[in-house]
Order: structure tokens, then sequence, then C-alpha cells
């Protein structure tokens, strides 16, 4: 994370280890979400 | 902790509309949230001035009961998630990046969409109040029977609350993806600000919450329009279990609403106390056990429903429970106070104010735990007291304090201390006088959510209904003393309280449009 862009809307300036880690929280929090809200729903429908 | 200052390059910024409305910056999209949330903030007040005027003496005096019943529904989602809840989302979006020396959120994009879902939700939720039927009347809790029963104006509350679901959870997504991964080097967790270590905590509540609320009202709209009977009791569904879903969300969502507002006062106490806060540890600790507790306590909401024995004990003891970290948090502020160099500066007013009147609220809370007695409260003036206790005299002083307390570091200019001063305390006056006189309504028996009531409790709605006005009129003096800061005034150093520690008030004041641009190094 040595500099940013201008509006920094791309991340170009943050390092490859904190985008990757950006995306694996990203990914793990938005899979726990879905199943959070599908469970909500087939909960009650196998009950 | 010391740090390097900012980098305090790249401070041009685009101008006009397309700054707002295409904005990745976290300070503009910051202060997006917070001015759409005072908006809010007067909407829903604005509606509370209804309610409290029908309310001033007996008898039906200017709206009809539907209205009645529309306005104090409306006024609680707007007021839930219209203000209290975008007012810290605004302030994470300003503070967070500052404090842990981002340049940024991580996922600056995301972030403009999760503020621009707002307006439109909010649109639609009050557009509801014109649709045929009118807006959804049966309470923020959204309970079946009624709300399957109800017109158009529930169709569009559902649609808003999901919007503004769904920007609730791309917020926490955000924030948990920025304090896992952006914090400068050497800041570990363990040295986080409490700010930022009780909005962690938070986006986990909204990421586990809400998409139980999203699954409920998706099968509230199912029932209304796809023939699904989940809630619907003459196809075989139950309308208690919608009550069990709505509370697993609706009693942590609570805690979403006080817990970034305990993080400031932890902010505020040890700057006007001049001392470090007492017991970090401890503080963290007692936040994550709030967050954990809140998940199994949620049918203490729903004592009279008729549950075994069995769960209203669980329930009762699981919900008095949540007193022994609160009062861990409560001990520590009062220990960070003792013995400190205490000046009472307007943040400090606040953050004083919440902890005294947040906590009358627990204590009435503890009240309505207590199964036996939740049988007399359930459903009385005795309620509204206590939450009102808790959100306003929690929630929104914390965010009061919290403007007051960065408005320096965000526009370059000290406020003005005698105009908030007076805010403080006419706010103070005009809550309490507001409030609680509710509870010696809800002890005696009114019932809530009706426009009329018995003459035997004329006296304590008349001074209710006084201080609601006293309370609303107070917050125009808000609203001058923030625009007199931005247009001028006394120059803000870059410390700007002589107790200030932490990586935000290592940047100029006003803060630069980018900043921590090169990470500082914490030790």
């Amino acid at each position: 994370m040595d500099n940013v862009t201008a509006d920094n809307r791309t991340g170009a300036g943050l390092d490859a280890r904190r985008r990757a880690g950006i995306r694996k929280t990203v990914i793990v929090v938005v899979v726990f979400v879905v199943c959070v809200f599908a469970w909500t729903i087939i909960g009650r429908l196998i009950n | 902790m010391t740090a390097t200052t900012a980098d305090q390059h790249h401070d041009h910024h685009p101008t006009g509309i397309t700054r707002w409305l295409f904005t990745t910056n976290h300070k503009d999209i910051g202060t997006l949230y917070l001015w759409f949330s005072f908006t809010m903030f007067i909407i829903g007040g604005l509606m509370a001035m209804i309610i409290r005027s029908e309310l001033f003496e007996p008898g039906l005096q200017f709206v009809d009961p539907l209205f009645f019943n529309q306005m104090t529904t409306v006024h609680a989602l707007v007021m839930i998630f219209g203000a209290a809840m975008p007012a810290f989302v605004g302030l994470a979006n300003w503070q967070i990046p500052l404090m842990i020396g981002a340049p940024d959120m991580a996922l600056p994009r995301l972030n403009n969409w999760s503020f621009w879902l707002l307006p439109p939700a909010a649109t639609l939720l009050i557009a509801s109040l014109f649709v045929p039927g009118g807006a959804p009347a049966g309470g923020w809790t959204i309970y079946p029977p009624l709300s399957i029963q109800g017109g158009m104006g529930v169709d569009f509350g559902i649609l808003a609350l999901h919007m503004m679901g769904i920007s609730s959870i791309m917020g926490s997504i955000n924030i948990i993806a920025t304090i896992m991964n952006m914090r400068a080097p050497g800041m570990i967790l363990m040295k986080l600000p409490m700010f930022v270590w009780t909005w962690l905590i938070t986006a986990f509540l909204l990421v586990t919450c809400i998409p139980v609320l999203a699954g409920a009202i998706t099968m509230l709209l199912t029932d209304r329009h796809f023939g699904t009977h989940f809630f619907d009791s003459s196809g075989g569904g139950d309308p208690v279990m919608f009550q069990h879903i709505f509370w697993f969300f609706g009693h942590p969502e609570v805690y979403i609403l006080i817990l970034p507002a305990f993080g400031v006062v932890s902010q505020i106490i040890p700057t006007f106390s001049r001392k470090p806060l007492f017991g970090y540890t401890s503080m963290v600790f007692a936040t994550a056990t709030i967050a954990f507790l809140s998940f199994i306590v949620w049918a203490h909401h729903m004592f009279t429903v008729g549950m075994p024995l069995t769960g209203e004990l669980f329930f009762m003891y699981s919900t008095m429970l949540i007193a022994i970290p609160t009062s861990v948090k409560i001990f520590n502020w009062v220990s960070t106070m003792w013995r400190g160099s205490l000046t009472f500066e307007t943040p400090m007013l606040y953050a004083i104010g919440m902890v005294f009147l947040f906590t009358i609220g627990g204590f009435s809370g503890l009240m309505l735990a207590i199964v036996p007695a939740d049988f007399q409260y359930h459903d009385t003036y005795f309620v509204v007291a206590h939450f009102h206790y808790v959100i306003f005299g929690g929630t929104i002083l914390g965010a009061l304090g919290a403007v007051y307390f960065w408005l320096p570091k965000w526009t370059g200019h000290m406020y003005n201390e005698t105009l908030g001063k007076w805010h403080f305390w006419l706010t103070v006056i005009g809550m309490n006088v507001t409030f609680f006189p509710q509870h010696f309504l809800g002890l005696a028996g009114m019932p809530r959510r009706i426009p009329d009531y018995a003459l035997q409790f004329a006296e304590f709605n008349m001074v209710s209904s006084l201080g609601a006005f006293l309370l609303g009129l107070s917050q125009i003096i808000f609203l001058i003393n923030v625009l007199k800061t931005i247009k001028g005034g006394e120059k803000a150093s870059d410390r700007v309280w002589e107790g200030s520690t932490g990586l935000e008030w290592t940047v100029p004041s006003p803060a630069p449009y980018h900043t921590f641009a090169t990470p500082p190094v914490v030790k």
C-alpha cells in the first residue's frame, strides 16, 4: 500500500496481499449472508 | 500510539452535483449519510409531533385512528432505518479509515452504491402514505395477520425495508473488509480504537440478522401475493413463527443501534477525562459478549404469546445476563472519569448524558425481562418509555455527541460552544419531560399505539407532549450550529481537543480530501 490513485476507485494502489485479503473477506461474508437468508426461508419450508 | 502525519497531497476533488452522485471518497459518502440521516430525523420527528399533538388531550383532535397508526409505524421505521442506522454508518465512513490509517474504505464503489440505495428506499417508505389504503399501520414489527391484510402501502414498506437492508449489508461488508485488511502497519486488533471495535462487532451483527429480516419479509410478501401460507393461520401457517423470526432480527437490531454509540462514548470520555480508557480489553470482550447474548434473548419481546414456562425462564435469565457486560462498560466509563482532569465541553456532556439516560433505559429493560412483571407491562407506554430511553437517550445522544466531537476535524472550525450547551440541555430536558411520564402511564395501564385514552391519563400525556415539542424545537439549534460551523468560525487545530489521542487527530483540520496515502506506522 505505497500509494493510492487520485479517486481511489480502482484499489490499484493497494498491494496484492491486501487485495487478496479483501476479496477473501467479501466472499466469506457474502456466502454467509446468502446462507442465512436461504436458511430462514428453507427452514420454514421443511417444517 | 504514534504515527507519521498524513500525506497532504491529492487534495483536489470533483465539484458540483457529480461529486456527490459518483463519489467514492469515504469522507464525501460519510457526509451524505449524515445529512440523509438528519433529514430523516426531522421527518420522523415531525411524525412524532403529529402523534404527540393528537395525544395532547383525550379525544380525537387532529387525525383519524388509521392515520395515527400509520404515523406510529412509519415514525419508527424512519427513525430506525432512516435516521439512527445511517447516522452511525456515516460516522463509520468518516472515521474508520481515519482511525485505522487507511486511505479509504476497502470497497469504495460499493460504498457509493450502499448510500444511494437509501434515498429511493426512504422515498418509497414515505410515498406509502399516499397510496390507496395508506402506509403500513400495524406497527414497525409488521406482524401478521395485520401486515398480510394491509393495503399496497405494506408492499411499499417491505420493498423499502429490503432496499435499506441491502444497503446495510453492503455497508457492513465494506466495514468488515476495511477493518480486517486496511489497518496501518502496527495496528493490531487489540490496538483498534473502541469506536472501530464496536463497529466491527456491529457489522457482524448486521450481516447475521439483516438476512433474517429479509427472509421474514420475503415470506410475508409471498403470503400476500403468491398464495403461500407461511404466517397465515387460515392456510395452516403460524403468525407466532413470524414473531420469532422478526425478533431474532429485532433484538440484535437494538444492539446494532447502541453498540456504535458505546464506541463513541468510549472515545469521548477518555478525551475529556485526559486519561486512557479504563479496562480497554474488558470493553472489547463486553461488547462481543453483548453481541453474542443479543442472539439468545429474542423471545423476551413475546412472553405473552403463551410459550412454555421453560422457554420463558430461559429468555428471562438470558436477558438479565446482558446486564453484566453492560455494567462492565458503564463501570469502565465511570472509572475512566474517576480522578480525571474533567472538562465539560458539549461532546462530554452528551457522553455523560448518554451513560446516565441509557442506564435508566437499561434498568427499565431489566424490569421488562421479569416474566410475571412483563405480563403487566407488555404493550403499554412503559415499553415506549423504555425503548426511547435506550434509543434516544443512548443512540441519538451518542450520535449528537459524535458530531460535536468530530465536527471541528471535518470542517476545520470550532462549533459554537454556547449553542452546543443550549442544544444539549434543551434536548436532555425535553427528552426526560417527554419520556419519563410515559413510565407512569404504562404502569397505570395505558396501552401503546392508541390515538385516544381514558381521562385518568390526561395530565401525564399533556406533560409528555409539551416535552416532545421542546425536544423537537431544540433540534433547530443543532442545525444552526452545524451550518454556522461549516460556514466559518474559530479555526480548529489539528489535535482539536487537549486530550485527543489517535490517528484521526494527526491529520490537518479540516481533514484533507485524501488522507493516509502513505500509511502511518503505529507503534
